[in-house]
């Protein structure tokens, strides 16, 4: 029975296909059975062809239409066979990359506890503070990066739930501001928001989009490389809000800026100045913002500052 | 005193091995980036280098390259510490001259004291 088992599951093409991401007519098992069939049905056509008419061409023909299909098919299977060994491979990436995110706020959690600990080395109040201090913040970063993760999987299993009320935009803005004054201070940036006009209420996941925003106001502050302002603008649009966060920070450059939204993508202009960061957020943002039925972009001037912007569906009025 | 220049981007980093080096009687300059770590090198003269391998401007294999093509700079000893720990990135630390390489997960505060002071005892004078 185990065998038959077995043998029935090597043959069900659709789950392993599904495993692999791929389409059953991609699937390289399925597509070399059907190989099969159509060169043993053709090997019988051929030759009844050939003992009926005696004229060569006609035979000829079929054999070369028959070729081409299997060629097809076969630059089909290759081509999967590719796309197999690229996921992997991005796999193998992904958890290289991730580990080593995971592992710088987890080396800093574990010398600060070795301080804490250490007989030899007395701290004083204030110091044990700071070093607490510091093991949380290092542990809110852990946290933010296994949640992007998560989320980065739910989204490829087209899993990802919004939890979508309506909620004030301005409000969500002033929270982000709040969390992040102190590293836009120690960064000596000025952060300004700037929103004349009633703003009517969003429809969206508050906490994603609340996410969204700190996650492009924290770019802001970290590709700023100099003291300057950022400023987070509201206005509205015909049956949308738009926020946009600009900055006077590296820029992006023309090159990179198709990627910019990829997973993984860093630019490497912001590399010199930036040796944190994973490459999740903006796609998760471009992810949920179009989910959440608004549009997510950005202009950039490299070397001047880049301007990120997204908009959400404003509440219909009953 | 022994002068130590730790090449590093975390500035927390810099807090702990300040309070640990202090115990010790060594003396640690801090840098934040590859760039300012060679000129501080050149202009300190420290007794070894702490070497970080992911920093902003210059990263630690060109430090290791600039430090190790200037021939006043060339003795100078550098000890890998990082969180990178593939293979490659290993033997390409060391065949640029890294003394030796360690990960920073791997290793307590106390453990990288005792590899510099062990470092010391055996080139003493």
């Amino acid at each position: 029975m185990e065998a038959l088992k077995k043998i029935a599951d090597s043959f069900n093409f659709a789950k392993q296909c599904r495993e692999y991401n791929i389409s059953l007519w991609q699937c390289p098992q399925f597509l070399f059975l059907i190989m099969g069939i159509i060169i043993i049905f053709s090997i019988i056509a051929i030759n009844i062809v050939a003992s009926r008419y005696i004229n060569p061409s006609i035979v000829a023909l079929i054999v070369i239409i028959i070729t081409a299909i299997l060629l097809i098919i076969s630059y089909i299977i290759t081509g999967s066979f590719e796309r197999i060994a690229r996921s992997a491979k991005e796999k193998s990436e992904f958890i290289s990359i991730m580990s080593h995110r995971l592992r710088a706020p987890l080396s800093v959690i574990k010398w600060q506890l070795n301080l804490l600990l250490s007989k030899k080395l007395e701290l004083n109040k204030e110091e044990t503070g700071q070093s607490f201090l510091e093991i949380q913040g290092q542990n809110e970063k852990m946290i933010w990066i296994v949640n992007n993760l998560l989320d980065i999987n739910l989204i490829e299993d087209n899993k990802l739930i919004l939890y979508t009320s309506a909620f004030s935009l301005r409000e969500a803005i002033d929270e982000v501001v709040a969390l992040q004054s102190n590293s836009s201070k120690e960064a000596g940036l000025d952060i300004v928001i700037e929103s004349s006009e009633e703003i009517p209420d969003v429809f969206a996941d508050r906490m994603k989009i609340k996410n969204i925003i700190f996650h492009l106001v924290d770019n802001a502050i970290r590709y700023s490389v100099k003291k300057g302002k950022i400023t987070i603008t509201l206005e509205n649009l015909p049956k949308f809000v738009r926020c946009l966060v600009a900055d006077e920070g590296v820029g992006i450059s023309q090159k990179e800026a198709k990627n910019i939204f990829k997973k993984f993508f860093r630019s490497q202009a912001t590399l010199p100045y930036q040796t944190e960061g994973t490459g999740i957020g903006l796609y998760i943002a471009k992810i949920i913002i179009k989910k959440s039925g608004g549009e997510i972009g950005f202009s950039s001037i490299e070397g001047k500052g880049s301007t990120f912007w997204f908009t959400l569906p404003v509440v219909k009025k009953i | 005193m022994k002068k130590i220049l730790f090449i590093e981007d975390e500035m927390r980093l810099h807090k702990n091995f300040e309070e640990i080096f202090r115990k010790e009687n060594f003396a640690l300059i801090s840098s934040y980036d590859g760039e300012s770590g060679c000129k501080l090198a050149e202009e300190e003269m420290p007794d070894l280098i702490l070497l970080d391998l992911i920093l902003p401007k210059k990263n630690g294999f060109e430090v290791l390259e600039t430090l190790k093509g200037n021939p006043r700079l060339a003795n100078i000893p550098v000890i890998v510490l990082t969180n990178l720990e593939g293979t490659q990135d290993v033997e390409k630390a060391l065949s640029l001259g890294a003394y030796t390489y360690l990960v920073k997960a791997n290793y307590s505060l106390e453990n990288v004291l005792e590899k510099i002071k062990e470092f010391f005892d055996k080139h003493a004078g």
